[in-house]
């Protein structure tokens, strides 16, 4: 791949990439989230079309339209959400594209056992796909894709559902693929997986190559987190005036948030939280790092009551809440942005004064009416700078900035808001609305609001926050104040390299 | 390759809502016209019949309001859930509980004085529609179940337990009916007055209407101004986005589903103080399942349902004496496929796309 670069509305994702895959080697693509690694294999599998740039596949440049096109060329593609039919079985959903009108079962399972021996694999080819595990999903998946003999096989994050031994076999499978001549693009956020699996490594960071191609002999843990998570950003010496005056402050302030102990379990029964316990002080904003899927979402519906708690304690202002409906906890004062804003935070296709009022502090208690709702949301809207002519749009019509300035200013106006939890407030969202953003967050911690900020990128946490942690696989590490912050420590932790 | 392509309609007017229906019955009188004419009969003939003899006669609008009563409660109750977007279907059953209920009051306290023995009627029948409606929506919230299936299967549990009833215990010399109930268990009619005002001899039209009526009003009312109907927009919208607003949505589904049960069992209740007098089996020709497709047809408006409720008791009566039977049940049935198809219409707009090669 040549020069290649993709912008969408709003954002460049990829800008003049570079990047090249041998026969017969593992490429791992490494970087944060959002750095541009799927794009750029959505590209290459048919999902996308670069806006500049070439893709030449054994030097004849080819354009790839479909994923169709991809597999004809030889591509195949493991995406991060599997993509199987669940109520077929194993050996059918592996076979499916290939098969012939008519096939007896005895053949096909036949077919399928031949396959999964040869790539080492375990699955029951006879299970039903929707009553297997995630981890046998993923080998079935892989089976699927390696059926065809594809030259280049792309996997996006696989491990994120294995354990330990079955990443091995994954790895050891890959091995047999390249020993017969194939390529493989594996993308990962796990060091030491890379380290074990690649040949060589390419980084991407914000869209752009940062280290291309270097051999994993050469590399040594802490440099390649060093190159995912780039070079400081010098704080504005104001800005760390501010925080050393503020961390005085802090410790005299009563703590209004205490989580001891918690563990929440995902809807597969999956122990997702593993004993997290934090402490917030009154005006705190506590940054909790993280890849997605480390428990971030979990921690989120159970601090807000929309998810069961396993075991271990919430309190907030001293009352536990563990057991509290999720009304009576943001009556108390918990406040949210959640994750998902248009799937969670608002109901789309009613008015933006209708949203402004979704908080049961905010909602008019008596007989309603549309100018009630209209007199309530007027102010709201005014402290976000949004025009007065929004206000009866329905809600979805918004951007994605404004929709989420929106959410802000109605849980921000709760009269007695204490703590927020705001988990990815500035995902997909331009630089301006970041900005605003942030500054409301600011806002929050200068009235006193404890704030919970979930995010990926770590400049934003280290920029904002008073104290730092890192979720990985259900736990906090490296807990410590964001002035004290070591970037290469938050690196390896978010490789998921537990000290 | 050049074509036609549907594209997502971006904002819902209420004014395509009310067109877009008015499209579907236009289809479904044209489907009808063709499936009469292949029975051999002239569409125009049975259409101006049907609307003369459901709307333009007083005997036929007196015949329509009593028919368009039961109606026009049941889709009144199935608003509400519909709005949630939880498919209450047992409108049917509901309302054969609550006839029941209403009957064994009229039945065990016939010397109560009427008033009374009308609210304790009305009461009890509430109670069991309610009851009956109540069973699937805590299923639906404590198990997942589906409340379709539930509410709908529900409906048969009714009727034979209704059967029971009629055919055993309270059935009169051994016909599938409870005897006449006491004068005082039934509702004023228009013909009770025959005697001061000739004019209304032989008008069956009940208060039951006019209950129904005020009931649409105050329905109509609580909805726009109520913040727990608020609750059931929100929730119909993103039940995702109420969960997280801290609104208690398994309590406003319960909910929901009672009253809209206790609406439909009222509709029993009606039916059997204002029409028939006792309970027998077969009273009611599916009025629960009608409300079904009036409910869609108005658009989960509820002025909207007394107008499309007025209209389908006239072609119930309008209908009754054409031959063969059953242009009712036809037209029904078309009407609710052409609403069904018309979602699309409503929810999407046809474009003609360029050839590939050409943008």
């Amino acid at each position: 791949m040549k020069g290649i670069s993709k912008r969408f509305p709003l954002v460049t994702a990829l800008s003049d990439v570079s990047f090249s895959v041998a026969l017969g080697e593992v490429h791992a693509l490494l970087g944060e989230n959002g750095a541009g690694k799927s794009t750029l294999m959505n590209l290459l599998s048919g999902l996308l079309q670069p806006d500049e740039g070439q893709i030449l596949l054994q030097e004849h440049p080819v354009t790839i339209g479909s994923p169709q096109q991809a597999a004809a060329l030889g591509i195949g593609m493991v995406h991060q959400h599997l993509s199987l039919v669940g109520t077929l079985t194993a050996a059918e959903n592996v076979l499916l594209p290939r098969l012939p009108f008519w096939i007896s079962k005895r053949r096909l399972q036949e077919e399928f056992a031949q396959l999964r021996s040869r790539f080492g694999m375990t699955v029951d080819g006879r299970a039903l796909v929707a009553e297997l595990p995630l981890p046998e999903r993923q080998q079935v998946e892989l089976l699927r894709v390696l059926a065809p003999a594809p030259k280049l096989l792309i996997l996006d994050e696989p491990t994120a559902v294995l354990t330990i031994e079955e990443a091995a076999r994954l790895a050891l499978c890959l091995r047999e693929h390249v020993g017969g001549g194939g390529s493989v693009i594996y993308i990962s956020h796990k060091l030491d997986e890379v380290l074990a699996v690649a040949d060589r490594v390419t980084v991407l960071r914000r869209g752009r190559v940062v280290a291309a191609g270097i051999p994993t002999q050469s590399l040594d843990r802490a440099e390649l987190a060093q190159q995912m998570m780039g070079e400081q950003a010098a704080l504005s010496s104001q800005l760390q005036e501010e925080r050393s005056e503020r961390t005085g402050i802090m410790t005299e302030r009563a703590e209004i948030l205490v989580v001891e102990n918690l563990h929440v379990e995902s809807d597969r029964h999956h122990r997702v939280l593993r004993g997290v316990s934090l402490r917030l002080r009154a005006g705190e904003l506590f940054g909790i790092a993280g890849m997605g899927g480390s428990g971030q979402h979990e921690l989120c519906e159970a601090l807000l009551g929309t998810r069961p708690v396993h075991s271990g304690q919430i309190y907030l202002g001293g009352v536990s809440i563990g057991n509290f409906p999720t009304g009576k906890r943001r009556q108390l004062g918990l406040g949210v942005v959640p994750e998902d804003r248009l799937l969670e935070g608002v109901a789309p296709h009613l008015s933006v004064a209708e949203n402004c009022c979704l908080n049961p502090q905010l909602r008019p208690q008596s007989w309603l009416s549309q100018s009630a709702f209209v007199r309530k949301a007027r102010t709201l809207i005014a402290q976000v700078e949004l025009p007065e002519s929004a206000l009866s749009a329905p809600v979805w019509t918004l951007s994605g900035g404004n929709m989420q300035k929106v959410i802000l200013a109605r849980e921000l106006a709760a009269p007695s808001l204490r703590v927020l939890v705001a988990a990815y407030p500035c995902r997909g969202l331009d630089i301006g609305a970041i900005a605003a953003v942030h500054c409301l967050l600011r806002a929050c911690c200068q009235r006193g609001i404890a704030v919970i900020l979930l995010s990926e990128d770590l400049d934003e946490l280290l920029s904002l926050s008073d104290r730092i942690a890192v979720l990985v696989a259900g736990q906090l590490h490296g807990e410590c104040a964001a002035t004290d912050a070591d970037r290469t420590t938050l690196g390896l932790l978010l490789g998921g390299v537990i000290p | 390759m050049s074509g036609l392509r549907l594209v997502p309609r971006l904002v819902i007017t209420p004014r395509r809502q009310v067109l877009q229906s008015i499209v579907a019955l236009g289809l479904a009188l044209l489907v009808g016209a063709i499936c009469l004419l292949l029975a051999g009969l002239s569409p125009l003939d049975v259409y101006l019949h049907i609307a003369e003899a459901g709307l333009f006669s007083i005997d036929g609008l007196a015949d329509t309001a009593v028919c368009a009563t039961p109606i026009l409660l049941c889709a009144l109750g199935l608003l509400l859930p519909f709005r949630m977007r939880l498919w209450n279907i047992g409108g049917e059953g509901q309302l054969l509980l609550g006839a029941w209920a209403a009957t064994g009051v009229a039945l065990f306290l016939p010397s109560w004085p009427r008033s009374l023995l009308l609210l304790t009627m009305s009461l009890a029948a509430m109670a069991a529609g309610g009851l009956w409606g109540l069973i699937p929506g805590v299923l639906r919230v404590r198990l997942r179940t589906s409340e379709v299936l539930v509410s709908l299967m529900l409906n048969y549990v009714a009727l034979a337990w209704l059967r029971f009833f009629v055919f055993g215990r309270w059935s009169e010399n051994g016909f599938p009916l409870t005897p006449q109930l006491v004068k005082s268990a039934w509702l004023p009619r228009l013909l009770d007055w025959a005697e001061r005002f000739p004019i209304l001899a032989g008008l069956p039209s009940h208060a039951g209407f006019l209950w129904a009526l005020l009931l649409a009003i105050c329905l109509g009312v609580w909805l726009r101004r109520s913040p727990v109907a608020f609750d059931l927009r929100v929730i119909g919208d993103s039940s995702r986005a109420a969960q997280t607003a801290g609104i208690p949505v398994g309590a406003r589904m319960i909910l929901a589903m009672t009253v809209s049960g206790a609406f439909c069992g009222l509709a029993g209740m009606i039916e059997v103080a204002g029409v028939v007098h006792r309970l027998q089996d077969r009273f009611s020709p599916g009025y629960g399942y009608s409300a079904i497709i009036v409910v869609w047809l108005a658009r989960l408006s509820p002025s909207g349902v007394v107008l499309v409720s007025i209209l389908f008791g006239a072609l119930l009566v309008g209908s009754k004496d054409v031959k063969p039977s059953g242009v009712a049940q036809l037209l029904q049935g078309l009407i609710l496929l052409t609403v069904m198809a018309s979602e699309i219409g409503l929810r999407y707009r046809l474009v003609r796309t360029l050839p590939k090669d050409k943008i």
